[in-house]
């Protein structure tokens, strides 16, 4: 489900995160308070401002709160010398990577494909480029994930080993031009280029390859860095027609992402196997953390497919963003710092509930929007800043510890993951959901198991293509009581837990729409309570108005089932 | 918004002159002693000089590259803005290379320090460590540096070193820097054991290590803390081995020692620490080269359609027309940010764009032109004596029109240079090219009004404004000299 | 030739090249690289639900199957969905078209009012400061990038010396009441607008005073002036009536150059408008919302054209039988 609440998952040993970036143990070890109930101020108005020198000035004003993902170092150094501002950072599942087409010579061959992945400097790029506010990134799985393989070798910057590896492979340097000689046919080495970004879209992006060019040059390898249109840029990846490219990832807690990059079934036109790597050890490793019964054996797997994936080379990851984000503490308290989301995302469950001005309990609180949301309809919206409003309004059935990052049991009081048989001779995924009594919807109806088997089933007779995990495989729902919900799913796959975790509409809102594209809730009235509209959910925010390109209004939930006492 | 205004005006219109003209110039000489006479065509041209020989002039005036990046830190004042007290005491660029004769040995125990020549490394710092007999033995270096300036936001330290060791031996070197009120600030610290080849440690404050080595988070800034004073700074080597069964012997080559300055140049850097006037010479090459180019493109595209539609008449002459008037009717900026985005972002591509939506006025005022021209005597007589419309369009009309045409593009040269800067501006200019329209854009992306960076924005705006005056007093300067009686509007 | 064939005339035209944008503006976007799938990169969304994606968005469709439906759905103003928010691009349109207004009209009117005042007097008083004035304010105009001024006065009056809003159309959210809620608005206005006015008026001014000299040496005005009639009485009653025509006209014909200057200002501003929807939707390669807002402003300019064409006609009989040759 893109962007939506599974993409939260899994317990995450804290332990893990200092051992191999250099990251701050500190970091990782932060032990935060938070409360399970909230939410603590009465009102949200989100400014919608888009330039980011405009929302530092809001920032320095105190017309927001909050500026979320800080990216540039420039903004982090401005916020840094405002006496009132606090950062948190957390590490996330972003991964920047070079990707090579291992379908076209010379990078089909390995020494070629390890030899650039010596030469990337990874420290330079972020210190050049990102003043040292990215950390380095030199695994397929990043660090923060519970999946991470510690004893994959890494290839470290070392140029002297690049032209140790191309010297022995063959690849003799024509001291004439600066080129090495392919020793097949005996020609110097085609011309390589890496596709980037343009410096307006993205400027690090185009610069970063740029750098890695020249580094490639310099051992001699004839690359060169091409900045060009991203809709271009994504296009030619789609049609296999490049070379090298430049991309970033926004993974998350689920490892089966290797297996969309890496499984040779991904590798067709415009699937995610960009490099074309087609290894049957491979992707059987893959095949067993994508089908994983349960966390260990997805572990397996994953661990196996980073140790094949670490000695072909299909990609060179180079950093990782952590999110950083920026509180006024002389206005606001009790934001929640979490791993692999921040302290400011909408999937922070956590920070929405406590956040509470210092000045005392209720009032209104004001919260950037960086972009305007475009749409606030959950089913096609495919922007964060979308969600950014939406996660608010809404609860998942399992929410995640900030500390631990274990499952917290939350619309659900529990749950079990089983199988059945869909067929003879076959095993599915049966999940069972027991829902908590007492969580109604912001107009007063009820949640119960119905709202669960109907958002399922709506998703699936839609085939909505944003939530195609979610209906790709389910079989059916069924609703033994209010408070029990069984989804079934054809495969055998404990990820369905989170596939089977939507942002659930209410059926008795959502039954009569008939074109879930043109529906747009946030337009329409309440049929009966007035000042809501259609927009509702079970969350802590009520959704009250959203001017376009202005700013959006959100205010309590007197309903809230986790209302703070 | 001034733009349909602005390209309305740059139509030289003929209107009210049905007298046409002969050839009445007095010849080049007498066309340059007319211009001469007026003053703010000479203004203009003036100042048009000073752009081409700034433009082809580049490489001499600046030692930079447009692309040569981190020459200061980012958003570096001009240097001669340490005049004005905001910026009084703000750091320059200083990349000092420690030789090896100005390192100053202190605190050698069971230790000497010689010199040697290295390939490749100039003079090395030869330390001769004995731990074998006493267990352990160290060497201080240390090197003074004056540091009159404000803290500075990044500096880097590359050290390049050798240790040659038995196996037993381990040898630890540490960098640090002693502030002027003794406080030691460890910024480096690394332990061999036996021997290791040549490697260059290079340090940036901005590194997590660095930070880490100081004790401080990630938030922090490594340059505030250790350079917070003005005053006399000594950058210090220790080096010491123990356990050793032999003698170990520490090379340490020429020690690199840079401060990024905030201060630098003529204008100053951007947010990559690139020289703003390197890309201001540059700029100004693009910005001749489109304005010149995509003028002459769209003046002969118009003429050559003004010529044969006002000399064709008929069908040919209503579908040119009809033609014409799409094409005015096209609202210009938005098809052109539309097109180039279609056909990519190149400089070959904005310029026939540029010309292929600005040839409409030029096409108007020469088909109205050749319509009374055509009327003449003298191309009466030429079709009488059986000369084919091709040669009677070249030998006779154009001369006719070339006044016209002449002026018309002077003053289409702002204009293409402007819809130029604008697409720049928008994101949709050449990636490749520094345009002054992209400087505007980055200053405006990256960080010029919080930090209120003047240095960058006024600049290439001035420069477009000013180019675009100049081609403007010289299209009207030349319009009254070649065309007086159309000279009814300024 | 008459009025009426001459507007008929004109109508044509227009029809034709709205035809010829339309067509034109179809096969551009058809060819253009990006399709709704592009703008998803996420790594579960997995080749069959962008087919599908593409399914619906109706791009499996034989071009001129396209193209039909394309042109009946324009004349309905139906302009498709976004790629990127999936919502009805009309109903963004409409959601940002009053903004677009605003800033528009308030820009205009103070443009041409405080340009055609100062042309008038610059008119009545040769020689002085204010025609110096005048020649330079529209030399200005012509020269002046207005993205640099518009540059200039957000960093001055809204970055260094914090007077004016820095982005938006309203306070988020709006004070209460009617008249805290004009005065938020014009607040924000001031910016985006007063730059327009300040870079637009001097071409006005201009274009004011040289009708005016011209009106001035006319016969009927030197008869006037002989009679003994005051100079105000030359020059407002009789001078400034018979400039009108081609003053009015001239309001037309800039509005052209106006809505098309709404990209860069709306850019500059952060000004939830069509100028900056049209950009966000080229950066975006979101071809239906590019295509939408084009639409809209082509239409707009060909209708702003056209009632310059038919105003002149009215103003200037002349024009009917001349029309043949401009």
């Amino acid at each position: 489900m893109r962007r939506g609440r599974n993409s939260k998952l899994f317990s995450l040993a804290v332990g893990l995160l200092a051992l191999s970036l250099v990251a701050p143990a500190a970091l990782a070890a932060q032990k935060v308070q938070y409360e399970k109930t909230g939410p603590r101020v009465d009102e949200i108005i989100m400014p919608i401002i888009t330039e980011s020198e405009a929302q530092l000035i809001a920032f320095e004003r105190g017309e927001t709160v909050v500026l979320p993902g800080l990216t540039k170092p420039s903004d982090i150094d401005k916020v840094k010398a405002n006496r009132n501002a606090d950062l948190t950072m957390n590490l996330g599942f972003h991964m920047f990577y070079l990707a090579f087409n291992m379908r076209r010579e010379p990078l089909s061959e390995l020494p070629i494909r390890r030899a650039i992945a010596h030469v990337v400097n990874r420290d330079q790029i972020i210190n050049s480029l990102f003043k040292g506010y990215m950390l380095p990134l030199n695994s397929f799985v990043p660090p923060s994930s519970p999946y991470y393989n510690e004893d994959v070798p890494a290839y470290d910057y070392n140029p002297a080993m690049a032209k140790e590896v191309l010297d022995k492979a063959g690849y003799v340097l024509d001291k004439a031009t600066g080129i090495r000689i392919d020793p097949k046919t005996k020609k110097p080495l085609r011309k390589m280029t890496i596709y980037t970004p343009t410096y307006e879209v993205a400027p690090t992006s185009a610069e970063l390859g740029k750098m890695i060019a020249e580094a490639a040059r310099s051992v001699g390898l004839p690359v060169e860095a091409q900045p060009m249109d991203f809709n271009v840029m994504l296009s030619n990846i789609d049609n296999r027609d490049f070379d090298m490219y430049v991309l970033a990832w926004g993974l998350d807690r689920i490892p089966t992402f290797l297996y969309n990059f890496f499984h040779s079934s991904n590798d067709v036109i415009e699937g995610y196997n960009t490099p074309g790597i087609r290894i049957p050890e491979l992707d059987a490793a893959l095949e067993q953390v994508y089908y994983a019964k349960n966390e260990a054996m997805a572990k397996k797997g994953a661990d196996e497919a980073q140790r094949i994936l670490s000695r072909e080379v299909p990609y060179v990851t180079l950093y990782s963003r952590p999110y950083i984000d920026a509180w006024r503490k002389d206005m606001v308290t009790g934001y929640v710092p979490m791993m692999g989301y921040g302290a400011a995302n909408y999937n922070n469950k956590w920070t929405t509930l406590n956040i509470r001005r210092v000045d005392g309990p209720g009032g209104t609180i004001r919260w950037l929007l960086p972009e305007n949301p475009e749409s606030l309809n959950p089913l096609t919206t495919t922007s964060a800043y979308s969600w950014e409003v939406l996660g608010r309004l809404y609860d998942g059935l399992i929410e995640v510890d900030p500390n631990t990052m274990k499952d917290i049991p939350w619309l659900a009081e529990s749950w079990e993951v089983g199988t059945w048989s869909p067929e003879k001779g076959k095993t599915g995924t049966k999940i069972t959901w027991h829902l908590r009594k007492d969580v109604k919807w912001q107009d007063g109806v009820p949640f119960t198991s119905k709202d669960v088997k109907f958002t399922l089933e709506y998703l699936k007779k839609n085939e909505v293509p944003a939530y195609q995990s979610a209906w790709q495989d389910l079989v059916k729902v069924e609703t033994p009581d209010p408070y029990t919900a069984v989804v079934y799913f054809s495969t055998e796959s404990y990820w369905h837990l989170y596939h089977a975790n939507a942002a659930f509409l209410p059926e008795h809102i959502w039954k009569d729409v008939k074109d879930y594209k043109a529906f747009q809730p946030w337009l329409e009235p309440h049929p009966t309570v007035k000042g809501l509209t259609k927009l509702i959910g079970t969350g802590p925010f009520v959704f009250k108005e959203w001017k376009p390109g202005d700013y959006v209004r959100l205010v309590r939930n007197p309903l809230y089932f986790a209302a703070a006492k | 918004m001034s733009q349909a205004l602005t390209a309305s005006k740059a139509e030289v219109s003929p209107r009210g002159s049905k007298t046409g003209r002969m050839r009445s110039r007095s010849g080049f000489l007498g066309f340059w002693s007319q211009f001469f006479r007026r003053p703010y065509g000479v203004v203009g041209l003036a100042l048009l000089a000073v752009y081409v020989i700034l433009a082809v002039a580049a490489p001499w005036l600046t030692p930079y590259r447009p692309s040569d990046t981190f020459l200061a830190d980012r958003l570096a004042a001009p240097s001669w803005a340490g005049i004005f007290p905001r910026f009084r005491g703000v750091p320059p660029t200083k990349r000092l290379v420690i030789p090896a004769s100005d390192w100053k040995a202190t605190g050698l125990v069971a230790a000497t320090v010689t010199r040697q020549k290295v390939e490749n490394n100039g003079e090395a710092t030869v330390i001769n460590l004995s731990p074998e007999a006493t267990g352990s033995a160290s060497a201080d270096l240390s090197w003074t540096l004056s540091y009159p300036y404000d803290p500075p936001k990044t500096f880097e330290v590359n050290i390049p070193y050798a240790v040659e060791a038995p196996w037993d031996a381990s040898t630890s070197l540490s960098f640090k820097v002693v502030d002027p009120s003794g406080t030691e600030h460890v910024v480096w610290e690394k332990t061999v054991y036996g021997s290791s080849d040549w490697k260059t440690q290079k340090l940036d404050s901005r590194d997590y290590t660095v930070k880490m080595a100081l004790g401080l988070s990630f938030f922090d800034d490594p340059a505030q803390v250790v350079f917070a004073e003005r005053g006399d700074y000594h950058l210090a080597l220790h080096v010491e081995s123990s356990g050793g069964s032999a003698p170990v012997r520490v090379t340490v080559g020429e020690v690199g020692f840079n401060v990024l300055g905030l201060l630098h140049g003529i204008l100053g850097t951007d947010h990559m620490g690139a020289d703003l006037w390197t890309q201001l010479l540059y700029g100004a090459r693009i910005s001749l080269i489109i304005g010149i180019v995509a003028a002459i493109m769209a003046v002969a595209i118009g003429t050559a359609i003004g010529l044969i539609s006002g000399y064709m008449g008929g069908a040919v002459d209503e579908f040119l027309m009809r033609m014409a008037d799409v094409f005015l009717s096209v609202p210009t900026l938005p098809i052109l940010i539309i097109l180039s985005a279609f056909f990519g972002k190149n400089l070959g591509n904005i310029i026939i764009l540029v010309a292929a939506f600005a040839w409409m006025g030029t096409a108007r005022v020469v088909r109205s032109q050749t319509l009374s021209l055509k009327q003449r005597a003298f191309v009466e007589s030429a079709r009488a004596a059986g000369a084919s419309d091709g040669y009677i369009m070249v030998t006779h009309l154009l001369p006719n029109v070339f006044p016209l045409v002449v002026a018309n593009a002077v003053l289409m040269m702002p204009v293409a240079i402007l819809y130029e800067a604008s697409l720049s501006f928008l994101g949709l200019g050449d990636p490749r090219i520094p345009t002054w329209g992209r400087m505007l854009q980055n200053a405006r992306a990256f960080g010029a009004f919080t930090e209120f960076a003047w240095w960058w924005l006024i600049p290439p705006g001035l420069a477009i404004t000013l180019l675009s005056l100049s081609f403007t007093l010289i299209g009207n300067a030349v319009n009254e000299v070649l065309n007086p009686r159309y000279r009814e509007r300024a | 030739m008459g009025y009426r064939t001459y507007l008929l005339r004109r109508a044509f035209y227009a029809l034709i090249v709205l035809f010829v944008i339309l067509s034109f503006n179809f096969a551009l976007f058809r060819l253009m690289p990006g399709d709704p799938t592009s703008l998803i990169i996420d790594p579960r969304f997995t080749p069959e639900a962008k087919a599908l994606l593409e399914k619906q968005f109706g791009l499996n469709d034989h071009p001129i199957v396209q193209y039909g439906k394309y042109l009946w759905s324009l004349l309905r103003f139906d302009l498709g969905r976004s790629f990127a928010s999936q919502r009805p691009v009309r109903q963004e349109l409409m959601e940002r078209l009053p903004n677009t207004i605003s800033l528009f009209l308030t820009s205009f009117v103070f443009m041409a009012g405080i340009g055609i005042a100062i042309g008038v007097f610059a008119a009545a008083r040769r020689g002085s400061f204010t025609e110096t004035f005048v020649t330079g304010a529209g030399l200005f105009t012509y020269a002046v990038p207005t993205f640099f001024f518009q540059l200039l006065l957000l960093m001055l009056f809204g970055y260094y010396i914090r007077i004016f809003p820095i982005h938006g159309t309203v306070s988020a959210p709006p004070p209460e009441g009617f008249w805290p809620q004009v005065l938020d608005r014009l607040h924000h206005l001031v910016l985006p607008a007063g730059s327009n006015v300040i870079i637009g008026f001097g071409s006005w001014a201009l274009y004011t005073r040289n009708a005016m000299l011209e009106a001035l040496s006319q016969d009927y005005i030197i008869t006037a002036r002989a009679k003994g009639l005051s100079q105000r009485a030359v020059l407002y009653r009789h001078a400034l009536r018979s400039v009108l025509p081609p003053i009015v006209t001239l309001v037309f014909l800039s509005l052209p150059g106006l809505v098309t200057g709404a990209v860069i200002t709306e850019t500059i501003f952060s000004w939830h408008g069509v100028g900056r929807y049209l950009i966000d939707a080229v950066l975006k390669q979101d071809f239906p919302a590019a295509q939408g807002a084009f639409y809209l402003i082509a239409i707009a300019v060909i209708v702003s054209n056209f009632l310059a064409d038919l105003v002149y006609g009215l103003v200037d009989p002349r024009i009917r039988v001349a029309g043949e040759q401009a």
